[in-house]
């Protein structure tokens, strides 16, 4: 069975690896998209904007030279200077905060024409107002008509190319972050991609590899409960045999060596050779009723012959005998006779669990309870003690995995937990066959 | 046992914890007045812009018997249109509540398309004069001191210029203690030149003003021979791309020389600093007042001046078209910030379409409340904006102490919350209660007369200046009053709200105070008087360089 760890770290460290990548790549595209958008469209809008006010202005201005040449102004063109001076303040500042963010984005001998051409047009209004104080009205007049008016209109015309090149640089650069887009996408549905297969590949490993794991287990608890089935029913077969080999065997030998020893006795002149015999004779009977005893409680011939229910009551009577601690038995109402190759077992289960019950629990007084109803829940044994309980700490030792083993093999339910208070209780629960005729497993185990 | 700072303030300023209620009520006595007017626009279905924008108004006292009188300006019918004779109405103050028609004894039946007016004693009389703008021609009147006014404009040297005048403002910017005339001027439009526009698509509307070309405003300097010198182009006034409506003049650093702001309408407003040798600076861009705070130029209409915040620094308001807002532009780090929204003002004013404005201390708790007048251009808006009418209802927003602002004209009654198609604006006592009445009127409607009743047991302490060395109405003085609740300032002042002119003394609210501690006056001369304990309830009679006199009213 190869272990599923190796496949494991190398799904993950792969899936790392392709997500790692991906993080690198993303970063570097956000990099590269903050530098288009702060270094190019950020203040490509900025300088738009003073282009726009640029524009403004040089409206503003070829309104307020429209207004000169209407001959209905009563006021001298040299009024005109405040108004054209807040202009060119404004038209200034715009220029001088359009160049800073412009910078390196225009050709130099653009930028050169651009500021020439605004320091002639204000060289030239400074004459024609100069012109218009020193009394030539009709001067001025004509230089704003042949040379401001046409300046203007040219300065109009550049700040708009300035603007629509400024539109064309912004929709480059906004090209430039779709693509950037686009690639953060494709990169993105590959990553995605590849984690998945990934992790189908590691996930099918991993799912195969454990249900072999389980196969494997379930395999060896059969295998286990084989083998301790089989190791019940040696045991069974063997205290059987020892059981019927004392009843028959020694036991017919010590009746016979009994009835020898009557005979001689009858026999004997001697009072005190006859005493000797009638003591020989008593320790030949102790000797088969004890032999007799050992045979029953091996392998109780009441079970077979009177069957489970007064099995019980006479282990129980002998248990009550033998460890001085009372039992409160609560029997069956309705007759509950179990084949016998079933019986054994409930029985040795009570068995056991009494035994635990004088071993462990310190107590002087054990509830028994048997209920008996046909089908559902069948046969419920109960055994119940108020002692010391079933602590964490308390190994569950093989006579306790037995009764497990026990109740499994017929079928039953064994159930062992706190008892109401304090104490254990241990319930079996067996489902009546109603046609009484299961076929017992035991038979087929005998050795 | 602890006050909060604001029971401590308004138990100094003398005002009750108490009233939800604005503490008075503005009664329409209109009718019980006798104030018969009818604004006549001249409309013929042709919808020429100038019908949409007057008409002013003015509360004077031109007789003057201690009593204001009115005056109200009219349009008249087109050239080719004529129905009936209109002209302004002078309204005589019979001083039982009551006016009395005077206009035809005062020689002030003249047909004309006035606009506005502004009322100021420019040949120091002691008599107002009147300058009457108009779409055409304005002119000036000379008050001749027995009841009669006479057109003086040719001679004045104020005739000869047909424009689309608007509002116009009395000031003394040179300090020569004559008082100079500052002119509004709109578009230039004539009848011949009016342009189609549309609102809804179908029907001829009035434009609005991007439709024309700017006017440059007028500044004319009185040479005090009873004539006038045009220094506009001199004086750095001159703009032709501006299209202006209101006009305030103010003095925001204490320097005695009067700047000015200029409403402008779609233009950005101007503010002309005095550069103290007879020229200005304009400086509303870099002084933040030019637009609005997301930059755009609004249609500005109305303005008015004050110390609202009793911070000694005056705040302008200017009112806009519908969808803009108000401007409520405060001083701070050296530039004008507009605080409209913050300051209860912006959200209110959204969908009205503001004219007339004015800071005015109505309930008379020692804070500069501000009166608001709305009403739309165009009676087709309803076909395309549910939210926004044609008439529409006047705001009066209640200063709460801290300069912050809350919509009271509600509960002022329902004479006053009638929605009207507003347009001028003035205060003043007429009924000589102590409190500020107000003098509205309407486009194509009649003038409405609202009597302050105020309904605490507040006082106010009037001023009346005279100025000796100063101009004679001493527009331009500055009157500060100390009481334990701080410091007031006022200005005596022409100009400012929309197209009209108010009575230009003075009102502080003294709450329940009953003296003040000190009361300064600087005079535009540079003079200054003080006085100390002046009792409240009082309107006094001030004279440059004089003890002031107790006129007493009631």
């Amino acid at each position: 069975m190869k272990s599923p760890t190796v496949q494991l770290i190398a799904g993950l460290a792969f899936t790392l690896l392709v997500i790692g990548g991906h993080a690198v790549f993303t970063l570097r595209s956000v990099w590269r998209m903050r530098e288009v958008q702060t270094s190019i469209i950020d203040r490509n809008g900025l300088a738009s904007l003073q282009l726009i006010r640029i524009q403004n202005d040089l409206n503003s201005l070829g309104l307020a030279m429209r207004d000169m040449l209407d001959n209905d102004s009563r006021y001298p063109l040299t009024a005109w200077g405040p108004p054209l001076a807040r202009i060119r303040q404004n038209l200034e500042d715009a220029i001088a905060r359009e160049a800073a963010l412009a910078q390196g984005n225009r050709p130099a001998e653009q930028t050169v024409f651009l500021t020439a051409s605004f320091a002639d047009f204000w060289r030239t209004s400074d004459e024609a107002l100069r012109r218009a104080g020193a009394g030539d009205q009709r001067g001025a007049l004509a230089m704003v008509r042949n040379t401001l008016q046409p300046r203007q209109e040219a300065l109009s015309a550049l700040t708009a190319r300035l603007l629509v090149d400024n539109h064309d640089r912004e929709s480059r650069a906004s090209e430039q972050v779709r693509d950037i887009y686009s690639e953060i996408e494709r990169n993105s549905y590959w990553v995605l991609g590849l984690s998945l297969a990934l992790i189908l590949i590691t996930g099918a490993g991993l799912i195969r590899s454990n249900r072999s794991l389980f196969a494997q287990l379930s395999q060896l608890a059969e295998q286990r409960r084989e083998l301790a089935q089989q190791l019940i029913a040696t045991q069974e077969s063997t205290l059987r045999a020892i059981s019927r080999d004392l009843h028959d065997e020694f036991g017919q030998i010590l009746t016979a060596l009994g009835a020898m020893l009557r005979r001689a006795q009858s026999l004997a002149p001697d009072t005190r050779f006859r005493e000797q015999v009638q003591e020989s004779t008593e320790v030949v009977q102790g000797t088969l009723e004890r032999i007799r005893s050992l045979s029953q409680s091996l392998q109780p011939v009441i079970l077979e012959e009177q069957g489970l229910a007064a099995a019980v009551e006479w282990h129980l009577a002998g248990f009550e005998r033998h460890t001085g601690i009372a039992v409160r038995y609560d029997g069956p109402q309705a007759a509950c006779e179990l084949p016998a190759a079933k019986a054994i077992h409930v029985y040795r289960i009570l068995q056991e669990a009494l035994n635990n019950v004088a071993r462990h629990a310190e107590v002087n007084e054990v509830g028994v309870s048997m209920q008996a109803s046909p089908g559902e829940p069948g046969l419920r044994l109960t055994i119940e003690d108020h002692g010391r309980g079933v602590t964490p700490a308390s190994r569950p030792g093989v006579g306790l995995a037995a009764m497990r083993e026990r109740a499994e093999l017929i079928g039953g339910r064994l159930t062992i937990s706190p008892a109401s208070g304090r104490g254990t209780r241990v319930c079996l629960e067996l489902p009546l066959d109603p046609t009484g005729g299961a076929a017992p497993a035991l038979e087929a185990h005998h050795v | 046992m602890s006050l909060t700072r604001r029971q401590l303030l308004s138990g100094m300023a003398g005002a009750p914890l108490q009233d939800s209620g604005p503490g008075f009520r503005l009664v329409d006595v209109t009718q019980a007045a006798g104030l018969e007017f009818r604004h006549n626009t001249g409309a013929y279905g042709a919808k020429l812009l100038p019908e949409t924008m007057g008409p002013g108004c003015a509360f004077l006292d031109y007789d003057q018997d201690g009593w204001l009188d009115i005056l109200l300006i009219n349009g008249q019918d087109w050239p080719g249109h004529r129905r009936s004779l209109s002209t302004m109405k002078l309204l005589r103050n019979n001083r039982n509540g009551t006016f009395s028609d005077v206009t035809r004894a005062a020689g002030l039946d003249v047909e004309m398309y006035g606009m506005g007016v502004a009322v100021g004693d420019f040949d120091n009389d002691g008599f107002p004069d009147l300058y009457v703008t108009a779409t055409g021609q304005s002119r000036l009147f000379r008050n001749n001191g027995r009841g009669q006014f006479t057109d003086v404009t040719t001679a004045a040297g104020l005739g000869g210029r047909e424009a689309f005048s608007t509002s116009a403002m009395w000031f003394d910017y040179d300090r020569d203690g004559l008082l100079d005339l500052f002119v509004c001027n709109y578009v230039r439009w004539s009848p011949q030149q009016d342009v189609r526009c549309s609102l809804d698509g179908r029907n001829k509307s009035y434009c609005t003003p991007e439709a024309y070309r700017g006017d440059t405003c007028w500044l004319f300097r009185n040479r005090g021979n009873g004539t006038f010198e045009d220094v506009t182009a001199k004086s750095g006034i001159f703009d032709p791309s501006s299209k202006s409506l209101g006009v305030a003049m103010l003095d925001p650093d204490h320097e005695g020389w009067p700047s000015l702001f200029v409403a402008n309408d779609t233009q950005p407003n101007k503010l002309y600093r005095n550069n103290r040798n007879g020229t200005f600076t304009e400086s509303a861009v870099g002084q933040g007042v030019a637009f609005s705070e997301d930059g755009r130029a609004r249609a500005g209409m109305g303005v008015d001046v004050g110390d609202f915040r009793r911070s000694g620094r005056p705040g302008i308001v200017v009112t806009n078209f519908d969808k803009e807002m108000m401007g409520l532009y405060e001083q701070a780090q050296g530039r004008y910030v507009d605080r409209a929204t913050a300051a209860g003002v912006g959200t209110a004013s959204r969908d009205r379409l503001g004219f007339g404005c004015l800071f005015g201390d109505f309930n008379l708790d020692g804070h500069l409340d501000l009166a608001v007048l709305n009403g739309h251009i165009d009676d087709t808006v309803r076909n395309v904006g549910r939210r926004v009418s044609h008439a529409q209802v006047p705001h009066l927003f209640l200063n709460n102490g801290q300069g912050n602002f809350r919509d009271v004209a509600r509960d002022l009654g329902a004479e006053f919350t009638s929605p009207k198609i507003g347009r001028g604006l003035a205060m003043g006592d007429f009924d000589r209660d102590g409190d500020l009445d107000l003098l509205v009127t309407t486009n194509g409607g009649a003038a409405v007369l609202y009597r302050n009743d105020v309904s605490t047991a507040r006082q106010s302490l009037r001023f009346r200046l005279e100025g000796r060395k100063s101009n004679r109405d001493a527009i331009g003085a500055v009157v500060q009053v100390f009481d334990p609740s701080g410091r007031q300032t006022q200005m005596v002042k022409s100009g400012s709200s929309y197209l009209s002119s108010s009575d230009r003394a003075l009102t502080f609210g003294m709450g329940t105070i009953p003296t003040a501690d000190r009361v300064v006056v600087y005079w535009p001369s540079g003079r200054v008087d003080e006085v100390r304990a002046l009792a409240a309830g009082k309107t006094y009679h001030w004279v440059e360089g004089q003890a002031a006199r107790a006129l007493g009213w009631r």
